[in-house]
């Protein structure tokens, strides 16, 4: 598996980036309506149940009231305040009716239990009291973990100058009243405290026993009188309701899921139109890659026919004209002058010169498959260097070790030949030939490398074709039948100019060769 | 008596009797080119320019050497050599590049004396000539 297979591209990833990032935009504004609406609802709720705890108590505070104007009416009598408190109390309420004596509240009379006549009252009653006016006035509140003792005081004018009234009830905050009964708090957890911070020994109503109240609460004032109480209150349920509270997590995974399917989506879109684009290219290399090779072919084919058509068909007329300068010569022998003797022997030189000619371009058409057979490189190089005139101001240099190659010797023979032979003519004001040969990669390499002028990098490409010749009097043969020769050996041949001048041809031929593609054979006349 | 100390144009076991040469090439000038050099190194000299004028002379006259294209016009080298009957010594001379010499030397046995392909130097055109009229009269 190719590294970074896994990565996407950056185009699926944009795209899923975009839309998961416009899915958690979606979210947090959902979110955030969504809870601003259970805010305002709790706020909503609190007010309400506020408002219904209030009217609760200011009901128990017209029935002081309503006994305070009995007080008033009679004259502040302790006996008819009893005969009237004693027809309201039920248990749980005390009355108290007590007369200011300098700083202290005395107890007059008191119906219920908790205080006794004559008793001074505490300095929470007697702060009550004191600050009681006809408005009633929450007073103490305590709750001991058990029970909450709460109180409410009316004072002057309401009753006589110097007196004071005070209710007090002794409760248990968590039993269900009327109070906490009520519609509002269904959906509540609150409390209602005499403080406005929630602390727990103000504690007078609550319909939860998780206290103090967590998350997110509200509360509202709770009218008591001429002061207040204060209900907190958190919702038991997000009170926009389930789906609404849902809908923006639903958004949330909807979003992302498509965020990943868009992105996979692309992703594999992307992918394929990178197949196929990598695909048309590769098919559109491969087509060009055989065209090139059928127009190759095709090209060669047409130079080998033509070749062979002109090689066979110079051999009749060069076949006479050596003839007829064969029968010039015997014929005048010793009547030729020195002038017609020279002009005699250029004809027969340039016709042996068209005869190697046509003998080299017939030799590269009819090439036949090599013979293979162990040789000495080495020895090769010798006989070709022996039979080939150095060219005065030439030095050749030989390092060619034993080293045995299987090959077809007559051809190995006239590949040296050619190489050398090109080398020699590239080098026509002197230079050095340097031979070497040795092994790599279980292969023969060997180097033919002169001093001369080096190939023009332009045709560098060319120089192995057929009748491609970059001298006035070449066939463009040599290197194209050296080229067909390593090759049908299942060798290489490479052609480099050097940097110091010159140009170095390179020959690897296999050590065990597995042959090259056949080029060729004789065929029946 | 050895070949060399001895004149050309005569066979050996038949003194001063010409060794005689058919030529059969279709390309005249070459044709004539190879009879007077033939001639002059005094081989008795016959030619002829197709396959069925080249039986006909083979017909009327017995020759030493058959000196024979394989390309030639009516009938070909290769009929030529099916065709004949009291067989002189042959020399194969063709320009023709595909001829597989192994396969007419199978084909034709020891028929076929030499074959050489054209341009071949008079020089060595004369040696196998020669050397083709001597293994003709048994040499």
């Amino acid at each position: 598996m190719r590294g970074g297979r896994w990565r996407p591209s950056p185009l699926a990833t944009v795209i899923a980036l975009i839309v998961a990032a416009a899915t958690v935009l979606g979210f947090v504004l959902t979110n955030r309506s969504v809870q601003a609406q259970n805010e305002a609802l709790l706020r909503s709720d609190t007010t309400q149940a506020a408002g219904y705890v209030s009217s609760i108590v200011s009901g128990l505070g017209s029935t002081l009231q309503a006994l305070a104007s009995g007080i008033n009416a009679n004259g502040g009598s302790p006996v008819a305040f009893e005969v009237q408190a004693g027809q309201l109390s039920q248990g749980e309420f005390t009355f108290v009716l007590a007369r200011k004596t300098g700083a202290r509240y005395v107890v007059l009379a008191a119906v219920g239990p908790g205080f006794e006549s004559a008793q001074v009252l505490g300095p929470g009653v007697t702060s009550a009291l004191d600050q009681a006016t006809s408005t009633i006035r929450p007073g103490l509140v305590d709750f001991n973990g058990r029970s909450t003792t709460a109180g409410l005081a009316i004072g002057p004018p309401a009753v006589p100058s110097g007196l004071g009234l005070y209710e007090q009830l002794v409760i248990d905050p968590f039993v269900a009243t009327k109070a906490t009964e009520a519609a509002p708090f269904h959906s509540l957890m609150a409390a209602v405290y005499g403080s406005r911070t929630p602390r727990q020994d103000q504690l007078v109503l609550a319909n939860t026993r998780s206290l103090p109240l967590k998350g997110a609460t509200s509360e509202a004032p709770v009218a008591v009188g001429s002061a207040n109480w204060w209900l907190v209150a958190a919702a038991r349920s997000p009170l926009a309701g389930g789906f609404p509270n849902a809908a923006p997590y639903v958004i949330l995974a909807i979003g992302l899921s498509l965020a990943l399917a868009t992105g996979i989506t692309v992703e594999a879109l992307v992918r394929r139109q990178r197949y196929a684009t990598r695909l048309v290219a590769v098919r559109t290399a491969e087509l060009q890659a055989s065209q090139d090779a059928l127009v190759h072919g095709e090209r060669l084919s047409a130079l080998g026919e033509m070749a062979s058509t002109i090689g066979h068909e110079l051999r009749n007329p060069l076949g006479a004209v050596l003839n007829a300068l064969f029968m010039v010569r015997h014929e005048l022998q010793d009547a030729l002058t020195p002038e017609a003797e020279h002009f005699l022997v250029m004809a027969e030189e340039q016709s042996a010169r068209a005869v190697t000619i046509s003998e080299n371009v017939l030799g590269f058409v009819r090439q036949r498959e090599p013979a293979l057979a162990p040789l000495d490189l080495g020895e090769v190089v010798d006989d070709v260097l022996e039979a080939t005139p150095t060219p005065p101001g030439v030095n050749v240099t030989v390092n060619t070790a034993h080293l045995e190659v299987k090959a077809d010797r007559d051809q190995l023979t006239q590949v040296l030949a050619n190489l050398v032979t090109n080398a020699y003519q590239a080098m026509p004001q002197g230079g050095t030939l340097t031979i070497e040969a040795g092994t790599q990669d279980h292969h023969a390499e060997l180097t033919v490398a002169d001093s001369g002028g080096g190939v023009d990098p332009a045709v560098l490409d060319r120089i192995f074709d057929p009748f491609f010749t970059t001298k006035a009097t070449g066939t463009g043969l040599g290197l194209a039948i050296v080229s067909r020769i390593v090759e049908a050996h299942g060798g290489r041949v490479t052609f480099e100019n050097r940097r110091r001048g010159g140009a170095v041809i390179t020959v690897r031929l296999p050590l065990e060769p597995t042959m090259g593609p056949a080029v060729g054979s004789d065929q029946e006349a | 008596m050895s070949p060399e100390e001895r004149p050309a144009h005569t066979a050996p076991g038949r003194d001063r009797t010409p060794a005689t040469v058919l030529i059969v090439d279709d390309q005249d000038e070459f044709r004539e080119t190879t009879a007077a050099i033939l001639s002059k190194r005094g081989f008795g000299v016959t030619q002829a320019g197709d396959g069925v004028e080249a039986l006909d002379k083979l017909a009327r006259d017995d020759f030493d050497v058959l000196l024979l294209d394989l390309r030639l016009p009516r009938m070909d080298g290769p009929a030529v050599l099916e065709a004949l009957t009291e067989p002189p010594t042959v020399v194969i001379l063709s320009a023709f590049e595909y001829f597989d010499e192994a396969a007419l030397r199978e084909r034709f046995g020891s028929l076929v004396f030499e074959c050489l392909r054209k341009p071949v130097p008079p020089d060595r055109l004369v040696a196998v000539v020669l050397a083709a009229s001597e293994r003709a009269h048994g040499g």
